[in-house]
């Protein structure tokens, strides 16, 4: 398993496990979030949501669409 | 050769004091054509502050009317504007603030089918628009014909900018692979405020070359917080919006 920090757009913090292996997205699908309404990044970079889940830390950023 | 009248001299005087923006940034700024996409919080707000600096010609599309509930936030347009066209509105206000600028408006909703020939002629393309799918037609026009693409959007307290250079930048497919579902926003007129200053400025600093540009940054503004933040973002070798260019 691999243990990861996830700060979510609203400064909650938790830290989770996921299987070795698993991507950004299914970690957000487990996280009851819809990839589509969010970027996943980690040391200020934007990561793809198809790249394996990497020990550490991430931030979900929510995609906002106002004008 | 695009010269500066008395007026402008005078006019313009606070801003040709900054380090590197002189008489040649204001030509710079007078001979160019910036394209906003909306005028509602975002256009209403960026057109101002490119109006007031003295850009030559602002091209603005919108195919919306005002309502009372868009007087929060889209501050060009006034309790007795209720019902115009935004466009009216828009025009009519900027010409007030600056009459030396020349401000063409156009009531039409953007489509694949239009968006190539009103964009063509722009320096620069400024996102007003408040959903996804009309931002990546933007984008698309923004990336094949190499026209910078200023981002800007909001949410409640919560705002992004980004600036994207076609060829090398990411693009906005390429930050946002996914259009998130349409939504009725909430949003605090101050937000656009914000973040809708930072495109002006954006747009200003890439017009007369001063400055470093959110190439490749996302700024993320929290105003719940009072925090600024940025990313670093890449380009994506598969976008399917920008990849062809990013090959030849």
């Amino acid at each position: 398993m691999i243990k990861i920090k996830v700060t979510t757009f609203s400064g909650d913090e938790k830290y989770i496990e996921v299987p070795e292996g698993s991507d950004y997205e299914s970690l957000l699908i487990d996280l009851g979030i819809n990839p589509e309404t969010v970027i996943v990044y980690r040391d200020q970079q934007v990561v793809p949501l198809d790249e394996c889940v990497e020990p550490g830390e991430i931030k979900i950023l929510r995609v906002v669409s106002g004008g | 050769m695009v010269k500066l009248t008395d007026s402008d001299k005078k006019r313009y005087d606070r801003q040709m004091m900054i380090s590197g923006f002189g008489e040649e940034g204001q030509r710079k700024l007078k001979r160019s054509r910036v394209f906003i996409a909306g005028a509602g919080g975002l256009g209403s707000t960026s057109s101002v502050f490119l109006a007031v600096a003295g850009v030559g010609h602002l091209k603005i599309v919108d195919d919306d009317r005002i309502e009372l509930s868009n007087l929060n936030r889209q501050i060009l347009h006034w309790n007795r504007d209720i019902g115009r066209a935004k466009v009216d509105s828009t025009k009519e206000k900027l010409s007030q603030i600056n009459p030396d600028v020349a401000v063409e408006v156009v009531k039409t909703t953007m489509t694949e089918s239009n968006v190539f020939d009103l964009v063509e002629g722009s320096n620069v393309i400024v996102d007003g628009m408040d959903n996804f799918p009309t931002r990546y037609l933007l984008n698309r026009v923004a990336v094949e014909k190499k026209i910078p693409f200023v981002h800007g959007s909001i949410y409640g307290l919560e705002g992004r900018a980004t600036t994207i250079i076609p060829g090398r930048t990411a693009c906005l497919r390429c930050i946002f692979p996914e259009s998130p579902p349409p939504t009725r926003f909430p949003v605090l007129g101050a937000t656009p405020g914000v973040i809708a200053v930072i495109q002006a400025t954006e747009v200003i600093k890439y017009l007369t070359g001063i400055g470093r540009l959110l190439a490749n940054r996302l700024l993320i503004y929290d105003g719940e917080s009072m925090k600024f933040e940025e990313i670093s973002v890449r380009r994506n070798p598969d976008c399917p919006d920008c990849s062809d260019i990013q090959k030849s």
